[in-house]
């Protein structure tokens, strides 16, 4: 055999082993997902689920009285979440632009699009709920003494200033994949993965948040 | 059958060891332009499946039939795209080897540009190795599979160069201006100015083309001057 049909053999034998290694790759695949990849899968499982198209689609503003507005859920499947102090009004208004809207009383369930929460002065959260499947979450959260808020992110950033009333607490924080900065407690556990962190004696307060993929900095201001 | 493989073989081998010689042969004997689209569609074949291969040997989903069709449509996909963007590279060294003042042949031309994909198919072949053993282990695969893909390219650069040469009987300076470096610039072109890029390419090569008539009428009246000057003094 000549040198030129052997490198021609060669090549033509590579094209064929590409083209079969491409059918064969997909029944390698494991059985079940790495641990990490799952929780990511799972939190955008959840947003797949929430995209939807049906409830109101356009843009709706809708005042909470703060009674009600102090135990807070905030559902989005894929979107910009924020949190602002406008220091005006009596009730927490809720700016939503986006589909799949469906508010009732405190629970806000958006498919996509833009959440914008105003808080009045002096408001401060007793619970706060917020899952976010895909997107961006910033603003404050003014949390009572015994307040709890709970974020569960599955893809994109958190920017949070944490307000409490109250002197004690714990912040908790465990990201998947991404960075974790917090900032103004004393920490306790500190690993690439999870941190926890104590202001005073830990009890009181409590901030929770887990994100898939993301970065996390959240500020606490001195009571 | 046989015979009509070795021989089939024998050219793709030729292409890559000896080029100049292999595309001279081409050039006289009018060979098929069928092997080398048909192993140029391969390649682009391989690479979309491996693609889709890649992504679903990572995250275990259940085969479906669909799931199951989703590489081989992706390499289908990628077969034709790249079929198509080979003619329309043809196209382009052709018309700026004939404005340079070569001529030949832009079927011999697409044969050149499929021949210049062969390289890939080494790289190739790691990729496939990196996509089927996984995990940390294919992290070496994907490195060398990534050393491979430049020399592969280079390769084939040079392979468009000798080829543009041969086929339009052109010096090795102008093939590689009318084969990288004239497609080059107007890629930059078109991706820093857009539609208005586009606009003012297609305005060089009308200008182009009109001067190149001019000029090329002025040699004919020339060299007819001279010619019916040279009748008069025998």
């Amino acid at each position: 055999m000549r040198a030129e049909e052997v490198v021609g053999l060669v090549i033509v034998g590579l094209v064929v082993f590409s083209i079969a290694a491409s059918f064969v790759a997909p029944k390698l695949a494991p059985a079940e997902l790495p641990e990490g990849l799952r929780e990511i899968a799972e939190s955008l499982g959840w947003a797949m689920e929430n995209f939807t198209f049906t409830g109101a689609a356009g843009s709706r503003t809708v005042e909470i009285p703060v009674d009600q507005a102090a135990n807070l859920i905030l559902k989005v499947g894929a979107g910009e979440v924020s949190i602002e102090s406008s220091g005006q009004g009596e009730s927490v208004v809720v700016n939503v632009e986006g589909t799949g809207i469906n508010i009732q009383g405190a629970v806000v369930n958006v498919g996509a699009g833009e959440v914008r929460v105003l808080l009045p002065e002096g408001f401060s959260f007793d619970s706060l709920t917020i899952d976010l499947g895909m997107g961006n979450l910033e603003g404050v959260i003014p949390l009572s003494g015994a307040g709890v808020a709970t974020v569960d992110l599955g893809m994109g950033n958190a920017d949070l200033a944490l307000i409490p009333q109250g002197e004690d607490g714990t912040v908790s924080v465990s990201v998947q994949m991404g960075g974790i900065d917090v900032h103004g407690v004393q920490p306790v556990t500190q690993t690439e993965n999870e941190f926890t962190g104590v202001l005073g004696s830990g009890e009181g307060f409590r901030l929770t948040i887990n994100v898939g993929m993301g970065d996390v900095l959240v500020r606490v201001a001195k009571p | 059958m046989a015979s009509q493989f070795r021989s089939s073989l024998y050219r793709v081998g030729s292409v890559l060891l000896h080029p100049r010689q292999a595309f001279e042969v081409m050039v006289h004997e009018d060979v098929s332009i069928g092997l080398p689209l048909l192993l140029a569609a391969a390649i682009f074949f391989a690479e979309g499946a491996l693609i889709v291969s890649a992504i679903l040997r990572a995250i275990p989903l259940p085969l479906g039939f669909l799931i199951a069709l989703a590489g081989p449509l992706a390499g289908l996909g990628c077969a034709v795209a790249g079929v198509l963007w080979l003619g329309i590279e043809a196209l382009l060294f052709h018309v700026n080897t004939v404005l340079l003042g070569g001529e030949g042949d832009i079927t011999r031309m697409f044969s050149v540009v499929a021949y210049s994909v062969l390289p890939v198919s080494i790289p190739l072949g790691a990729f496939a190795l990196a996509v089927l053993t996984g995990g940390l282990g294919a992290l070496g695969w994907l490195a060398l599979g990534g050393m491979l893909w430049i020399a592969a390219l280079l390769w084939g650069i040079v392979l468009r160069v000798i080829g543009t040469s041969v086929n339009y009987n052109v010096d090795a300076g102008r093939a590689f201006l009318a084969a990288v470096l004239i497609p080059l610039a107007d890629l930059l072109f078109v991706v820093f100015l857009g539609k208005y890029g586009l606009v003012l390419i297609l305005a060089a090569y009308g200008l182009a083309y009109y001067f190149t008539r001019v000029q090329r009428s002025r040699q004919r009246e020339t060299s007819l001057v001279v010619e019916e000057g040279g009748e008069h003094e025998g």
